[in-house]
C-alpha cells in the first residue's frame, strides 16, 4: 500500500508540472516550452499564469469543500454549493448589477448573498444546538431553490446589461481582472484547507457515523461547525471570484477516493494536487476548442469530467 | 470492588416522546459481566447512547469512575469507555484504516500512527477473526464481518470499560459465540468491564454475571441469570411462554420455547 | 337674325352644356380630392403602430410617426418621446393582452432574437413587420421599407441621403488621410465576462468604413466571450468600451493584470464616452456613431 500511494503522488506531482506548462504554452497564441520566459511574451505569461494560480485555488478549494460536505453530510452526492453557496453568491452579484454597482463591488455583494444564503440555512437547519445532516440537505436545498428564483425575477425585471453577468455567475470564469482580489482568494483558500486538513481525524470519524464519531472521542457538534464553516467561506469566496463551476467538488475527491481509499489524510492533499491539474487543463480546452471564443469553464469541467469519473466508476463496479 | 459505572434515577428521551427512559439507576462494578435486555423499543438502546453521551439525560446523572461523565474531555472519555454501535458504516475505508481509528483517543490532533499503534490495530483484528480482511472496503463486507470490525475498532481504543448494543444480531451461533467468547477472555484476562446488549436471552444466560431487565423504560429485575430468567419474569415482559430449565454443562438457566398453539393445549 | 339667335342658343347651350359638365367634372375633381383627403386623413390619423424594436422605433420617429406609434417596448429608450409611450412588454416577452387592446395596425419586430414572438402575434391575426438588417445597404432598404408602408416616403428618403451623406463623408476622409495599416480597434460590450463583437455586426462595418479593423473579425458571430489574452495577442491599437459602467470603469480596465503592454492602453486611447446605441442599434443614428468612432480613431490625431 505504501508503495503505490507513492507512486500515486508523484503521478500527481508530475501531472501538475505537465498542466502547468500545459496552461502556460497553449491559448491564442502557441508559445513553446522554450521559449516561455522570452521578454516578448511575458505580458501573455502573466496573464496565463493569473489563471492557472486562480484554477488551482479554485480546485483545490472547491475539491476541499466537496470532501468537506461529503464527510459532514455522509453523503455522496453533496457538492460544495449544497448549502446555498452558489446561489446566494449569484443572487448577491446580480442584486448589485441591478442597482448598478459598480464592478469592483460585486465579489463583496456576491460574498454577502453567499453569507446570507449559509446563515439561513443554518437557522433553519438548527435543532437546539445540533446540526443534522438530513436537516442541512433539505435546508440547503431550499434556500438554492428560493434564491435561484428570485434571481431570475431579478434579471426579468433588469436592463439587458446583467444578463451578461449572469452567464458568468452560472458557468464560471477564471479570468483574472484584480490581483489584490485574486491574492486574498489564495490566501483564504490557503488557510482554510490547511485547518481542514487538521481536521482530518474529525473527518475521517465522522465519515463512519456520527454516533461512532462521538464514540471516538471526536467533539462533533464543534467540529462539523468549524468544518462547514470554513467550507462555506471557501466557497463563498471562489463563486465571488469565478462564478459558479460545477462538478469539481463532486468528482475530484471522488476520483482520488477510488484511486487512494477515504482516509481524508490523504484524500485532502490529493485532491488538492488532482484538483489544479483538472482545472488548469479544463480551462486551457476551453480557451484553445474554440478559439477566439472563450468556453465557459464550468462547460468545460462537466464535459471532461463526466466521462472520466464513469470510466473509473465502472471500473469500481468491476472491482466489487 | 468500585463501582466503574454508576446511573442514579435517570430519565431521558427524544424530541415528541420524553419519557424513554424512566427513573433508572444502577452501578457497574469494576471488571463484570453485565447484560442487559429487554423487549424491543425498552429503551435499551438509548441507555446506551446515554452513557456515551450521545443523548442528554433530562434528569438524573451519570458517573464514571467516581466524575460525571459531563466533565470528561472527548477523547479522555473515549480512552476509557469503547462503545460499539449498530450505526450503518459503509464509507470506503477499509478495514485496517477503520480499525486505526480506534486510535484517535490515543492520539493528538495531527500526530500519526506509530508502529505501537498499528501492532494494537493487527491484535485486534486477529482476535476479532478478520485479520485476513485487513484490506477490503468496509461496503464488500458481509454484515457480520463489518460488525466484527466495528468490535475490533472499539477493542482498539483498549477501552477498561466496554459497552455492546447488539454485537451478535447479525452473526451466526459460531461467530456469535466467538465474539461473547473474546468478551469474556477479556474480561478475565484484562480485567475490562463489560456491558452487552443482547437480544438472545440464552446466550445472557451464558455469559453474563448480572442481567439488568428492562421494561418500558425502567428496570424490572436486576440481580443474577436465575433471579431474572424466571418464567414469570420473561411472561410479564415478553408476554410469551417458557420454560426455564437449567443447562446440562454450565449449570446455567435454559430457556425453552413454547410453541403458541402448544400452550393452548396445555 | 332668328340664326344668331338659334346660334346664340345654341352656343349659350352649348356654353351651359359645357359649364354644366365643368361643373360635374369640377365637382367629380373635387370629390376625387375630398376621397384622396379623407383616405390619407383616415390613413394619417387611423395607422396605429406598435414597434417591439429599439432599432425600429427610432426609425419610425425619425419617420415623424410619433402620433402614430401607440406603444413601444421598455427597452425603447430613443428619443425621449418614445419613453412617455404605452409599453407593450420588454424585448423578449411582449405583453399580449395590451397589444390586442391597443388594435395596432401594424407592429415592428426583429425577425432573428424576436422570431416566437413574431409567430404568436401573426397567429392571433395580426400584421407584423419584421426588419433585421445585417449592414448599411439592407438597412436603407428596410427603412425605404417601413416608410412605403406608412406613408412616408419623403421623410425616408432624406434620413437615408443624410445618411449616406455622412458614410460619404467619413470615407473621403478616410481616403484623404492614408495611414497604412489599418488601427487594430477592440470593442468591449461587457467586462466580466469580456464580450466582444464580432463580424456579424454594424460596428464591425463601422470600423472598416472608418478605416479601421474590428480585431474580433475573425469570428463570424455577433456576441461572444472572448478571453483576455487573444485581445493582447491582437494588441488593439484603440479600445472602444460600450457600457456605461459607474465609476471608473475606464481606470479599471488601464489597470487590468496584463494590459499596460497593449498599445490602447499605453497611448491611453481607451474611449468609453460614446452612447452605444449610436454604433449597436440598425437605426438612423447609426452614421453618427460611425462619425464619432471616426473622430475618436482619427480625428484626435
Amino acid at each position: 500500500m505504501p508503495k503505490s500511494n507513492f507512486m500515486i503522488i508523484m503521478g500527481l506531482l508530475l501531472l501538475f508540472a505537465g498542466a502547468v506548462i500545459f496552461g502556460l504554452s497553449h491559448g491564442s497564441a502557441h508559445i513553446p516550452w522554450q521559449e516561455l520566459f522570452l521578454e516578448k511574451n511575458r505580458a501573455i505569461i502573466y496573464v496565463r499564469l493569473l489563471r492557472i494560480i486562480l484554477a488551482c485555488a479554485a480546485g483545490s478549494g472547491l475539491s476541499v469543500c466537496g470532501i468537506v460536505l461529503q464527510a459532514v453530510l455522509r453523503n455522496a452526492l453533496a457538492d460544495p454549493y449544497l448549502l446555498g453557496t452558489s446561489s446566494g453568491a449569484s443572487l448577491g452579484a446580480v442584486t448589485a448589477l441591478a442597482l448598478g454597482f459598480n464592478v469592483l463591488y460585486m465579489p463583496v455583494a456576491a460574498f454577502c448573498g453567499a453569507a446570507l444564503a449559509v446563515l439561513i440555512v443554518y437557522f433553519v437547519a438548527n435543532e437546539r444546538g445540533r446540526l443534522y445532516a438530513h436537516s442541512l440537505i433539505l435546508a440547503g436545498v431550499i434556500v438554492s431553490i428560493a434564491f435561484s428564483g428570485i434571481v431570475v425575477f431579478t434579471v426579468s425585471i433588469s436592463p439587458n446589461e446583467a444578463l451578461y453577468g449572469l452567464m458568468w455567475w452560472l458557468w464560471g470564469s477564471l479570468e483574472v481582472y484584480n490581483v489584490q482580489v485574486l491574492s486574498l482568494v489564495c490566501a483564504v483558500v490557503a488557510i482554510a484547507t490547511a485547518i481542514i486538513f487538521i481536521f482530518y481525524q474529525d473527518l475521517n470519524a465522522i465519515s463512519l457515523g456520527e454516533e461512532r464519531a462521538r464514540y471516538l472521542g471526536v467533539n462533533i457538534e464543534l467540529s462539523k461547525k468549524i468544518l462547514l464553516i470554513l467550507a462555506s467561506l471557501v466557497t463563498a469566496s471562489l463563486v465571488c471570484v469565478c462564478g459558479v463551476i460545477g462538478f469539481v467538488g463532486l468528482i475530484v475527491p471522488h476520483t482520488v477516493r477510488l484511486l487512494c481509499g477515504a482516509n481524508h489524510r490523504r484524500l485532502i492533499p490529493l485532491s488538492c494536487l488532482l484538483g489544479s491539474v483538472f482545472m488548469i487543463f479544463c480551462d486551457t480546452l476551453g480557451r484553445v476548442l474554440f478559439a477566439p471564443v472563450q468556453v465557459p469553464i464550468g462547460v468545460t469541467t462537466a464535459i471532461v469530467g463526466a466521462p472520466i469519473f464513469i470510466i473509473l466508476f465502472k471500473k469500481r463496479q468491476k472491482r466489487l | 470492588m468500585s463501582l466503574i459505572l454508576s446511573l442514579e434515577n435517570i430519565s431521558a428521551g427524544y424530541p415528541g416522546n420524553d419519557r424513554v427512559i424512566k427513573g433508572i439507576s444502577f452501578g457497574v462494578d469494576k471488571g463484570s459481566f453485565t447484560g442487559i435486555i429487554g423487549p424491543n423499543g425498552c429503551g435499551k438502546s438509548t441507555l446506551v447512547r446515554l452513557i456515551g453521551r450521545v443523548v442528554k439525560p433530562s434528569a438524573g446523572n451519570i458517573k464514571l469512575m467516581g466524575k460525571e461523565i459531563v466533565q470528561f474531555g472527548a477523547k479522555e472519555f473515549s480512552r476509557i469507555v469503547g462503545i460499539v454501535s449498530q450505526e450503518e458504516a459503509d464509507f470506503p475505508f477499509t478495514v485496517k484504516e477503520a480499525v486505526l481509528m480506534g486510535r484517535i483517543p490515543h492520539l493528538k490532533r495531527l500526530e500519526f500512527e506509530k508502529d505501537a499503534d498499528f501492532n494494537i490495530a493487527d491484535n485486534v483484528l486477529k482476535l476479532t477473526d478478520t485479520f485476513h480482511l485487513r484490506d477490503k472496503f468496509l461496503s464488500e463486507l458481509s454484515s457480520g464481518e463489518r460488525q466484527r470490525v466495528m468490535t475490533a475498532m472499539a477493542l482498539a481504543q483498549e477501552p477498561q470499560l466496554l459497552i455492546l448494543d447488539e454485537p451478535t444480531s447479525h452473526l451466526d451461533i459460531g461467530h456469535g459465540m466467538q465474539i461473547l467468547d473474546l468478551l469474556k477472555k477479556l474480561n478475565r484476562e484484562k480485567g475490562i468491564t463489560i456491558i452487552v446488549v443482547l437480544h438472545d436471552l440464552n446466550l445472557t444466560a451464558e455469559y453474563c454475571d448480572r442481567i439488568i431487565f428492562i421494561d418500558n423504560g425502567c428496570i424490572f429485575k436486576d440481580g443474577g441469570p436465575f433471579d431474572v430468567l424466571t418464567y414469570e419474569n420473561i411472561e410479564a415482559v415478553y408476554k410469551t411462554v417458557v420454560v426455564v430449565k437449567e443447562n446440562p454443562v454450565t449449570k446455567k438457566p435454559y430457556l425453552f420455547p413454547i410453541p403458541g398453539d402448544l400452550c393452548k393445549r396445555v | 337674325m332668328r340664326l344668331k339667335r338659334n346660334q346664340a342658343r345654341s352656343v349659350q347651350g352649348e356654353l351651359l352644356a359645357e359649364l354644366s359638365s365643368m361643373r360635374v367634372m369640377g365637382k367629380k375633381v373635387l370629390l376625387f380630392f375630398m376621397i384622396c383627403f379623407c383616405a390619407l386623413s383616415a390613413l394619417a390619423k387611423d395607422m396605429r403602430i406598435i414597434s417591439l424594436a429599439p432599432a425600429t422605433t427610432e426609425i419610425l420617429f425619425a419617420l415623424g410617426l410619433d402620433k402614430e406609434i401607440v406603444a413601444v417596448s421598455s427597452f425603447c429608450d430613443y428619443p425621449p418621446q418614445a419613453l412617455n409611450k404605452e409599453k407593450a412588454g420588454t424585448f423578449s416577452d411582449p405583453d399580449i393582452e395590451k397589444i390586442l387592446s391597443l388594435k395596432p395596425d401594424l407592429i415592428f419586430c426583429t425577425g432573428l432574437k424576436q422570431a416566437a414572438m413574431v409567430t404568436k402575434l401573426r397567429q392571433l391575426g395580426l400584421r407584423v413587420c419584421i426588419s433585421d438588417p445585417a449592414d448599411f445597404n439592407e438597412l436603407f432598404a428596410s427603412i425605404k421599407e417601413i416608410a412605403a408602408l406608412t406613408g412616408k416616403n419623403h421623410e425616408g428618403e432624406k434620413i437615408i441621403t443624410n445618411m449616406s451623406d455622412t458614410i460619404d463623408w467619413v470615407k473621403e476622409q478616410v481616403k484623404r488621410d492614408e495611414h497604412g495599416k489599418p488601427l487594430r480597434v477592440y470593442v468591449e460590450i461587457w467586462h466580466g465576462p469580456l464580450v466582444t463583437t464580432g463580424r456579424n455586426t454594424f460596428i464591425s462595418k463601422i470600423l472598416q468604413i472608418a478605416g479601421a479593423v474590428n480585431i474580433a473579425d475573425n469570428c463570424a458571430k455577433s456576441y461572444f466571450d472572448i478571453t483576455a489574452e487573444e485581445v493582447l495577442v491582437s494588441d488593439p491599437q484603440v479600445i472602444i468600451a460600450a457600457y456605461m459602467a459607474n465609476g471608473d470603469a475606464r481606470a479599471q480596465l488601464m489597470r487590468r493584470p496584463g494590459w499596460s503592454n497593449v498599445s490602447a492602453v499605453r497611448d491611453s486611447r481607451v474611449y468609453n464616452d460614446i452612447d452605444s446605441n449610436i454604433f449597436l442599434r440598425p437605426g438612423p443614428r447609426l452614421a453618427l456613431g460611425l462619425k464619432e468612432i471616426y473622430k475618436r480613431l482619427y480625428a484626435e490625431k
